[in-house]
């Protein structure tokens, strides 16, 4: 009776153990994962909410009262030349951004692929100003740009001294070199993505285009672009998100000057709210900048989706 | 036994861990219940400023004396330039937090705003009892005051006048101008002689040429004018700012200000001043620290002389309001503060001290007792010539709405690189001042509070 009594229990513990084990499995993934939930609910989605709730307010991010306004800072926004001017700065940023980086970073990845020698070397060399602090980034690109900098030097050192002029100072000249400046920053990442994209590519298939007689450039619009479209598109959803978010490099180097030439949506953003201190009219600003962001962002990752079909 | 020693291994660790985290979290306790000032008595005041290297000496050292003749207090600073105190002290004051002390702009919108929002102590009572009325000239309380209540203790005069390398001058055989022809002659004169920038803009970073266009406005429309523009129902598309701005225009389109105008910060224009590079530039007082330790020899070779103004009126002095020095409405400290602030700006021998500093303290200084640097002697000289017709300010963009210093910096950009005209850089500061007016966000002209 009392094995019987004890041999129950024992399958009843031997059930309970089962599904404690699987209830404590999950109980131990829910408590690795709550950290991280506490904190993106603490500092990701309540400021985001926040922000919404106070992109309807007239408010100077002091006063204890704040004044609801309803869309009228969005209103405002729209109407606002600044605005534009500061969203048409991030595309044009974007485009330079994204077509120097993905293009010229294949490129440079796919050359890479194919040194035998100092490959390393060169990856290191690219990839410094990756790991370099944004401002310092900012401060030699300053001067590479100065009327008597690095940039104006070497055009004179190979004849091409009419040319030079303060890149920084011409409102038609800011915003591109600005670009270069930014992709210069960035582009040891795209490199690195890219070349390990590269390096999992089947040699088979150049091998393959070797023997039907591909050249190089056969071969990388053929064999290496197809194969890495997937890379291709991871890039290029890092760089535009990177590209809209500019914000460092400008207030760094021009503050959005000269004459709002490199006015972007995060410098106006945070004049609107921190200088003139209007945190409403800053959180609409903030609440369209993160739609293009996130916009931008579901359109690549769909665009990836496919690509993967 | 292996395994064994590998769970003997991991509960010997776990039990340092748990004893040194024991020790880590003890000592914490230790520190939050007794440690630092508290411990000792002290209570803290959190001062929050930022200046010129030579200036902020001056004034770190005299802070530091008040702190050793206060020990109930402890003073601690936070070295806060401009660009860093706006993004930062709105979120600290909003939480009920920041510093006790801080310096920042007058009647700028932030600061009105923390006013507003009643974070900034009333000082109208120290004001009054501590006799700095009689210090601070009412154009300058004027500037300090809202609802007829004085919100910050402006900390100086910052006298402004063009910056010039007299050896170059002397080459050319160039005199000082006192009249605009003269002034636009000299600047040809440089112009066809190897300088090609002969005034330095220092147009990058904007507001050096906000200093000098401010200078060109006041000058054409003299005291009253100013006066009625900022506090009466002038306008900024009036004549004589129509003039002073078409001159610049005028200038710009010359080449006055060289081929690559916006290029230049005012670090960069400053230092090709000192070179000899750049023969002139607009600029104030508050430079002369830098100079004596950036110029070596050539500090000496550096003059400077009032600008003529652009219509043939009366050249005034010129000097505008530096910053306010305001104390946290929150603040435990704020008698403490008030203290501090009548023992730095209101004691004859510390406005002496910060005289010597490259400041100039507001309400009267008795130069005889004080050792200047030769140029700030001449820069006040200078001015002194001028003070009967009156003190004209120069910095337009400290004294209204951020809006129009932004809107006044870039339309300047503007004129200095072709795009914006004379009449648009005035019609958009007239639009913008009338939509802050229309908002109750420019200074009231209530005056000066009553003792």
């Amino acid at each position: 009776m009392a094995a019987t009594t004890s041999g129950a229990l024992t399958k009843r513990q031997m059930r309970g153990r089962r599904l404690t084990r699987g209830g404590r499995r999950s109980l131990t993934a829910y408590l690795f994962l709550a950290p991280a939930l506490i904190l993106y609910l603490a500092f990701v989605i309540r400021p985001t909410v926040e922000l919404f709730g106070l992109s309807a307010f007239d408010w100077n991010g002091v006063n204890p009262t704040r004044e609801f306004v309803g869309f009228d800072n969005f209103a405002r926004l729209f109407a606002d030349p600044l605005f534009w001017r500061s969203l048409g700065n991030n595309l044009i940023f974007v485009v330079l951004l994204v077509a120097f980086n993905v293009t010229v970073g294949l490129i440079t990845a796919s050359a890479l692929a194919r040194a035998m020698r100092g490959r390393l070397i060169y990856q290191l060399i690219f990839f410094l100003p990756v790991v370099q602090a944004s401002i310092v980034t900012a401060l030699v690109w300053k001067w590479i740009y100065q009327p008597e900098g690095l940039l104006n030097n070497a055009l004179e050192a190979i004849g091409l001294g009419f040319l030079s002029h303060g890149w920084l100072g011409d409102p038609n000249t800011a915003l591109p070199a600005l670009a270069l400046a930014a992709a210069w920053s960035g582009f040891g990442l795209s490199v690195v993505i890219f070349l390990a994209g590269i390096q999992s590519i089947d040699q088979s298939l150049y091998d393959s285009a070797k023997m039907d007689g591909a050249n190089t450039r056969q071969m990388f619009m053929n064999v290496t672009v197809p194969e890495m479209r997937p890379v291709i598109t991871v890039v290029f959803l890092l760089e535009m998100i990177g590209a809209f978010q500019t914000f460092d490099i400008v207030w760094a180097t021009t503050r959005g000057g000269p004459v709002n030439s490199t006015e972007v949506l995060a410098s106006f953003m945070f004049k609107r709210g921190f200088t003139d201190a209007e945190f409403g009219y800053g959180a609409s600003i903030a609440v369209i900048f993160m739609m293009i962001v996130l916009v931008a962002a579901i359109i690549s990752l769909l665009l990836r989706e496919r690509n993967e079909d | 036994m292996k395994r064994g020693t590998g769970v003997n291994t991991q509960h010997s660790r776990r039990r340092r861990v748990t004893a040194v985290a024991g020790a880590a979290v003890a000592s914490l306790a230790l520190v939050a219940c007794g440690g630092g000032a508290e411990e000792s008595g002290d209570e803290v005041l959190n001062i929050w400023y930022g200046s010129e290297p030579g200036q902020k000496d001056a004034m770190t050292s005299l802070i530091a004396q008040w702190d050793e003749e206060h020990p109930e207090v402890s003073v601690e600073i936070t070295a806060m330039g401009p660009e860093l105190n706006p993004p930062s002290l709105l979120p600290a004051l909003s939480s009920g937090e920041g510093p006790d002390l801080w310096a920042g702009n007058l009647g700028s919108s932030q600061s009105q705003a923390f006013i507003d929002a009643g974070l900034v102590h009333d000082l109208t009572p120290a004001y009054c009892k501590s006799n700095w009325n009689k210090m601070i000239p009412d154009e300058l309380a004027v500037i300090a005051t809202s609802d007829d209540k004085m919100w910050a203790v402006p900390n100086s005069i910052e006298s402004t006048g063009m910056f010039y390398r007299k050896s170059i001058f002397e080459k050319l055989g160039l005199s000082v101008p006192t009249t605009w022809e003269d002034f636009v002659s000299v600047v040809d004169e440089l112009k066809n002689n190897g300088y090609p920038t002969p005034i330095g803009a220092a147009g990058q970073d904007a507001w050096p040429v906000s200093h000098l266009l401010g200078a060109m406005w006041s000058g054409a429309v003299g005291p009253d004018g100013v006066n009625e523009i900022l506090f009466g129902d002038g306008t900024w598309t009036s004549t004589g700012m129509t003039e002073a701005t078409e001159e610049f225009e005028k200038l710009a389109d010359a080449g006055a200000f060289g081929p690559d105008p916006l290029s230049y910060t005012y670090q960069a224009t400053m230092a090709d001043l000192y070179n000899g590079v750049v023969p002139m530039t607009y600029t104030g007082g508050f430079v002369i620290p830098d100079a004596q330790a950036g110029a070596g020899e050539n500090f000496d070779d550096i003059g400077v002389f009032a600008l003529p103004t652009v219509n043939g009126g009366p050249i005034s002095a010129n000097a505008s309001p530096g910053e306010g020095w305001y104390i946290n409405a929150n603040s435990k400290q704020a008698d403490a503060a008030e203290d501090l602030l009548n023992y730095l700006f209101f004691t004859d021998e510390n406005r002496t001290k910060i005289l010597e500093g490259g400041l100039v303290p507001v309400g009267p200084v008795d130069l005889d007792q004080v050792e200047l640097p030769s140029l700030l002697e001449e820069l006040l000289a200078e001015q002194n010539k001028y003070r009967d017709n009156g003190v004209v300010p120069a910095f337009f963009e400290l004294t209204a709405p951020a809006s129009i210093g932004e809107a006044m910096m870039t339309s300047e950009q503007g004129i200095l690189a072709g795009s914006t005209s004379a009449d648009e850089l005035l019609q958009t500061l007239q639009s913008t001042w009338e939509t802050e007016k229309q908002a109750g966000k420019i200074i009231s002209s209530s005056g000066a509070p009553k003792c």
